[in-house]
């Protein structure tokens, strides 16, 4: 067994040795340990280099509040950062490294950084690297940060797995401490739903370090018998290494579990409680003193802890360093557990016990009265300069110095929404102020140190809880306890230190930089903060800010009480992006929705295109084309001359029902609606109420009370949810519904000189003639005994149709559509020819609708209706947004014929050198037409559509393109439409 | 953050978009440019009370009216916003 | 008459975390859905209205609650014709026939409640979430209608069509998270 552990005692697991490695050199620890307390078994302190100065450092607690024992940790080729080895658990195998630090944690030569001391001081930065500014990015920068800092990321994603999960209960006890667990089986027991959150992973806080009395048994076995309640009861959850760090609005919270084998290792928690007891227990505060971040200066309850639960001494020999009871009661467990204390140093002349007489049955000196100076050693303690009453000095050989200098509770949470802690002259320290109505605060984390408190307070707040939820006549619980002393008399800094005294050892922040911010003016502690890094980092200050701020308060002539404290901010402690993220990242970042022939268009071969959530069909390549646009072309072609298919079941669709229909859409469309005839279908534009365009799409009417639209696949969400905000709240008076039906329509557009021809076969009764169902019809039908619609309507400029059957019969459809046209050619053709097809007719499309066009940029301005009210109407116009000089929509040719367009590109004056002054517009939209077999585009140009004829100079710098176009009408096929009504 | 939605109950604030300013009400056609343009861009932005439309998107679909203290983002209450109150 | 296809039948119809047909998310499949729009007070359906958040159970359907005003009607037979049916019978009523639209499944097992929790930011508590109790929400990032049919701690979900193989690879990975087998890269392949 390693040199350092007990040979008896302690929560580990002797039968089960585990191997771990740390730098590369291999040590054994057991199960039950943490990498810390297996390190420290290991007699192995020095783990860790200093975030500014290099300065060797060891392991300071136990807990989380750790600033110093920050490691990386091997997830396979991903490397964890800042890993905290005080709540690291060890398992076999666990690959960890010290960070910062080059060559070597042994031989660190940045630690050269100690030398200019001087220059790194508060602001440093601020001060230092001023001028010339250029030199900023290039050097200062690089240089600064990779001398000072924390663990770095090696860049390789993060493979691990993170769940995510939500609860609810009636109270959430955060902590499980003797407080927490009195409050959660008292609450348990008068029936509320508890929920109890703890980070460590055994229940029982300090009682898992220390021996007490309650309710006549041993601590130990009153933690047994509680532990063993609360599993048997169903309304009680138990949540063991987790870590809740957020409060949020309204009783949410949000926690990270670590799991230890799991397919995921971490899991998010997100929690509602109607009540939350905070029993967060207090963080020991260190002393500032000359020397004190050298290894094995560590805290007093955190050598209890090792010594005690993990069977591992410190050191040799102890010197314990306090200003409190609760540190002589270290001492004494210390002793107890068969470690070696060497001496106690009380800075007070007195105490309510005998201290004389405690040291005399640990074998050690007392030296009361007294303080530490100095110490010596930079790698590891090697002995220490004591100052006695008298004021002489001692030279004392010891290893460990176990430090107390007082509690600080655990409040961080309950400032998160915005409680501002206030001091406490009975405890030295900050607490909650009483309302932080979000959480109540009880034991420790309410500055109420004493076990028999603790218990109290944990009743106390379940009877609360209780009563506030209704539950009444509940048995009142009580817990009785041995009586402590938990007497503080803080002494913030040895004022005759020879070397550098730490305040924050993760920032590197000494009592100097302190002084010397307060002397330049920077008393706030907010400003404190930004100015010298206090608090800063990983740990958020939980060892460091209290005596950081009380130092400012003494520095700056304020009562530490004014002065204040910082407000804590989610998260408690850092938490993984990927944790937030939980399944959703790389291909499951959001889900993906396929259309009802998904499978059709797979067997078809056809490339997939990323339309928002939808998966689109592309284009269909077939055997022998290598190239997208040859792929396109031949199926834009095939529209134009035989028969396509189009799968467009991605568009938004509403049904809208009731005797006021009409009169809705005539408030939502600039064009009227309630005059459309049934059976007939309408284009329709919308307009935002700032008078920009919406989104435009089809009406179609099938009743007098019942009409069907269709919305772009990008805003279908969006006009849904406005058609329901002008039915609900700007229109509550019409007697209307809406209801989404773009998952229950599949629909197709047919589109083709032979598309009647096609419909006819799979329709053979139907009669869809010219005369009986011309251009801008509609009606529904059956096939095969399932509903069908039939829309005839063009967004190709070819005679075309949409048809469409519920989305479960979608496939069946596609087939019979196809088996059909087989003997007309048909083609299935995909989002890009659609775009070919649109362009070529000069239909404005999402590109055109960018929330900055008008109705009559677009050309739709003869469609405003004048008659009446409707959404945007007013603002529509205005003068601004009817100006012919706004940028409008155009069709665009190229001068040379070869040349290719690209959309994006700019348009300017001939002749002029290219500057955003004289920018005439830019392309929107560009295709290879295969009517014109040359590119064509969509553009919004200045004045656009009364300089026709006029060329521009086409400019692309980004991708190159430069060259003449002539700006032309944007209908490049059929400009009279009479292949649409043929 | 909590909305207590009163079809569906306590829901967590993702289920719902966010519109704004429940304050403004839309003025008649003939009330001219100039009360369109405070309509659509002017807000008040009050330390304290202020109602706001919230819709429940991947709920009950309803439009609410949403009281809410900017100071403290505490919520007092939450209404369908076709039933105008006040 | 034209069979309808299952948007899971690529993947799978149904997925079960331990491969035993007790623990299964599993498409109900034969079932017809109409959406509602009704005024309380001038309609007769043949089933009670539910209140908010709750189902009732007609003769031939059972109608759930989705809205102010809205609900669901969940027929038990697969006509194809079952919003035409039931906008005859229920004049007045605003009915669009979603049946198309939606993917039934069926969560059942022990982990059932503890496996939708991790999705669901609704208490399912077995007292709050009782028998007949139903919600529209969202699971994941997947908008759904949840119900709880009966005594049993088993939950039916309305999936909008396109998204069921996803909802179907997030109860996938959710089984999976759960569970103690250590697997990498868990975020680069399809849960199913």
């Amino acid at each position: 067994m390693s040199e350092f552990r007990l040979p008896s005692g302690g929560a580990i697991d002797r039968t089960k040795p585990l191997r771990f490695s740390f730098d590369g050199v291999d040590y054994e620890g057991f199960a039950g340990d943490t990498l810390a307390s297996a390190l420290i078994a290991n007699g192995k302190h020095f783990v860790a280099r200093s975030f500014k100065y290099h300065r060797p450092r060891g392991i300071l607690s136990a807990g989380p509040e750790e600033p110093s024992a920050l490691i990386t940790l091997a997830h396979g080729e991903h490397e964890e950062p800042n890993a905290l080895a005080t709540t690291t658990w060890l398992r076999n195998g666990l690959t960890a490294r010290s960070q910062n630090n080059w060559p070597s944690l042994d031989l660190d030569l940045m630690a050269i950084n100690g030398w200019f001391a001087p220059f790194f001081a508060a602001g440093f930065y601020y001060k230092t690297f001023m001028w010339p500014g250029a030199l900023w990015e290039r050097l200062y920068e690089p240089l600064i940060r990779r001398a000072a800092g924390l663990g770095k990321l090696n860049a390789q994603p993060d493979e691990r797995c993170y769940d995510s999960a939500h609860v609810f209960c009636d109270l959430l006890v955060i902590g499980a401490g003797p407080a927490g667990l009195a409050c959660a089986l008292a609450a348990a027991r008068a029936g509320l739903r508890v929920l109890l959150i703890e980070q460590d992973r055994a229940l029982g806080g300090r009682l898992l370090s220390e021996n007490h009395v309650i309710d006549g048994a041993a601590s130990a076995t009153w933690l047994e018998r509680i532990e063993a309640e609360l599993a048997s009861l169903p309304s009680v959850t138990i949540l063991r290494d987790t870590t809740l760090f957020a409060a949020y609005d309204h009783g949410a919270f949000a926690a990270l579990e670590r799991i230890e084998d799991g397919y995921a290792q971490q899991r998010l928690w997100r929690i509602v409680a109607k009540r939350t007891v905070l029993a967060t227990g207090a963080h020991e505060r260190p002393i500032v003193f000359g020397g004190n971040d050298a290894p094995g200066v560590m805290l007093a309850s955190a050598v209890e802890t090792y010594a005690s639960r993990f069977a591992a001494r410190a050191g040799d020999a102890i010197t314990v360093f306090t200003t409190t009871d609760s540190g002589w009661r270290a001492a004494q467990n210390i002793a107890n557990s068969g470690a070696r204390i060497v001496a106690v140093i009380d800075p007070r002349m007195d105490a309510s016990f005998d201290r004389a007489a405690l040291c005399d049955a640990m074998g050690a000196k007392l030296f009361s009265g007294a303080h530490i100076a100095g110490v010596r050693g930079k790698k590891r303690v090697r002995a220490i300069d004591i100052v006695d009453r008298s004021g002489s000095r001692h030279v004392l050989r010891t290893d460990i110095i176990a430090v107390s200098g007082g509690w600080n509770p655990a409040i961080g949470i309950g400032c998160h929404l915005g409680a501002r802690p206030i001091w406490s002259d009975a405890i030295h320290s900050f607490v909650l102020p009483s309302d932080a109505a979000h959480v109540s605060p009880i034991g420790a984390a309410a500055g109420h140190f004493s076990l028999t408190n603790a218990l109290m307070d944990g009743a106390n707040a379940a009877n609360l809880a209780a009563e506030a939820l209704g539950k009444t006549n509940t048995p009142p619980v009580i817990f009785t306890a041995d009586q402590e002393n938990v007497s503080v008399t803080p002494l913030w800094r040895v004022k005759d230190s020879n070397s550098k005294a730490f305040v924050d050892l993760q920032n590197d922040v000494t009592d100097f930089d302190i002084s010397l911010a307060a002397r330049e003016g920077f008393t706030s502690v907010e400003h404190l903060k930004r100015y010298t890094t206090l608090g800063m980092g990983v740990d958020q200050g939980k060892t460091s800010n209290v005596n950081g701020f009380a130092l400012l308060a003494e520095a700056s002539g304020k009562d530490i009480a004014e002065a204040g404290t910082i407000l804590a901010r989610p998260p408690y402690a850092p938490v993984a992006i990927g944790a937030f993220a939980g399944m959703h990242r790389d291909e499951h970042f959001r889900p993906t929705r396929f259309t009802p022939s998904h499978e059709w268009a797979e067997e078809r071969g056809a490339v997939f295109v990323d339309a928002g959530e939808w998966k689109r069909a592309q284009w269909y390549p077939i055997e022998g084309e290598s190239d997208w646009l040859q792929s396109v072309t031949r199926e834009a072609s095939a529209v134009r001359s035989a028969v396509g298919i189009c799968d467009v079941s991605t568009l938004g669709k509403i049904e809208v029902q009731g005797p006021d229909a009409g009169a809705l859409l005539d408030f939502v469309y600039v064009n009227r609606m309630s005059n459309l005839q049934p059976g007939r279908v309408r284009y329709g534009l919308m307009l935002r109420e700032d008078g920009f365009a919406l989104d435009d799409g089809s009406v179609a009417r099938f009743s007098d009370q019942h009409f069907f639209i269709t919305t772009t696949t990008a805003n279908a969400a969006r006009v849904m949810q406005h058609l329901d905000f002008c039915r609900q709240v700007l229109r509550p008076d019409l007697d209307v519904s809406t209801a989404s039906a773009t998952e229950q329509w599949a629909q197709y557009s047919v589109a083709g000189p032979k598309s009647r021809a096609l419909l006819q076969r799979l329709l053979p009764t139907l009669n869809i003639s010219n005369a009986v169902f011309p251009h801008m019809s509609a009606l529904m039908t059956q096939w095969r005994g399932i509903p069908l619609r039939l829309y005839r309507l063009s967004f190709s400029g070819e005679l075309a149709y949409e048809i469409a059957a519920p989305a479960h019969y979608g496939d069946a459809l596609m087939r019979a559509l196809f088996e059909c046209g087989a003997e007309f050619g048909v083609t299935p053709y995909g989002t890009e020819a659609l775009g070919v097809l649109r362009i070529e007719k000069g239909h404005a499309a999402g590109n055109e609708f960018s929330g900055q066009t008008t109705a009559h940029d677009l050309g739709f301005g003869r469609l405003l209706s004048l008659k009446r009210d409707y959404i945007g109407r007013v603002m529509a116009e205005r003068a601004a947004l009817t100006d012919p000089m706004r940028l409008r929509l155009v069709g665009l040719r190229p001068v040379d014929p070869q040349m290719r367009l690209t959309s994006g590109a700019h348009l300017l004056p001939i002749g002029a050198a290219p500057s955003a002054s004289v920018d005439d517009g830019y392309v929107t939209s560009v295709a290879f037409s295969p009517s014109l077999s040359h590119w064509i585009a969509l553009a919004l140009v200045r004045n656009g559509p009364n300089r026709l004829g006029e060329r521009l100079r086409f400019y692309d710098p980004v991708r190159g393109g430069n060259g003449e176009v002539e700006l032309c009408a944007p209908v490049f096929v059929d400009p009279t439409g009479e292949r649409v009504r043929g | 953050m909590r909305i207590p939605c009163p079809h569906c109950g306590a829901r967590d604030a993702q289920e719902f978009a966010y519109r704004g300013d429940a304050a403004p009400s839309r003025p008649d056609l003939d009330s001219g440019q100039a009360a369109f343009a405070d309509y659509v861009y002017l807000r008040d932005n009050p330390a304290g009370h202020i109602q706001e439309y919230w819709h429940h998107t991947q709920g009950c679909r309803a439009w609410l009216i949403v009281t809410r203290d900017t100071r403290t983002h505490a919520i007092f209450s939450a209404r369908f916003a076709g039933e105008r109150g006040e | 008459m034209v069979e309808p296809l299952s948007p899971l039948l690529p993947v799978a119809p149904s997925y079960s975390p331990t491969g035993d047909a007790s623990e299964i998310c599993a498409e109900t499949r034969g079932a017809a859905i109409a959406s509602l729009h009704v005024r309380p007070d001038d309609i007769s359906l043949g089933a009670p209205l539910p209140a908010p958040g709750r189902m009732t159970r007609g003769e031939t359907f059972t109608l759930i609650s989705t809205g102010p005003c809205t609900y669901f009607a969940v027929s038990d037979g697969a006509d194809p014709m079952f919003g035409a049916q039931l906008a005859a019978t229920a004049a007045g009523a605003r009915i669009a026939d979603q049946s198309g639209a939606y993917v039934l499944m069926r969560i059942h097992g022990g982990q059932a409640r503890a496996i939708l929790q991790k999705g669901v930011f609704i208490d399912l508590h077995p007292d709050v979430f009782t028998p007949h109790a139903a919600a529209l929400t969202r699971c994941g990032r997947i908008s759904v209608v949840l119900w709880r049919a009966d005594e049993a701690l088993e939950y039916g979900v309305a999936v909008p069509r396109s998204y069921a193989r996803s909802f179907l690879d997030w109860f996938a990975f959710a089984c999976r998270a759960g569970t103690v087998a250590r697997r990498r890269d868990c975020h680069r392949q399809r849960h199913l």
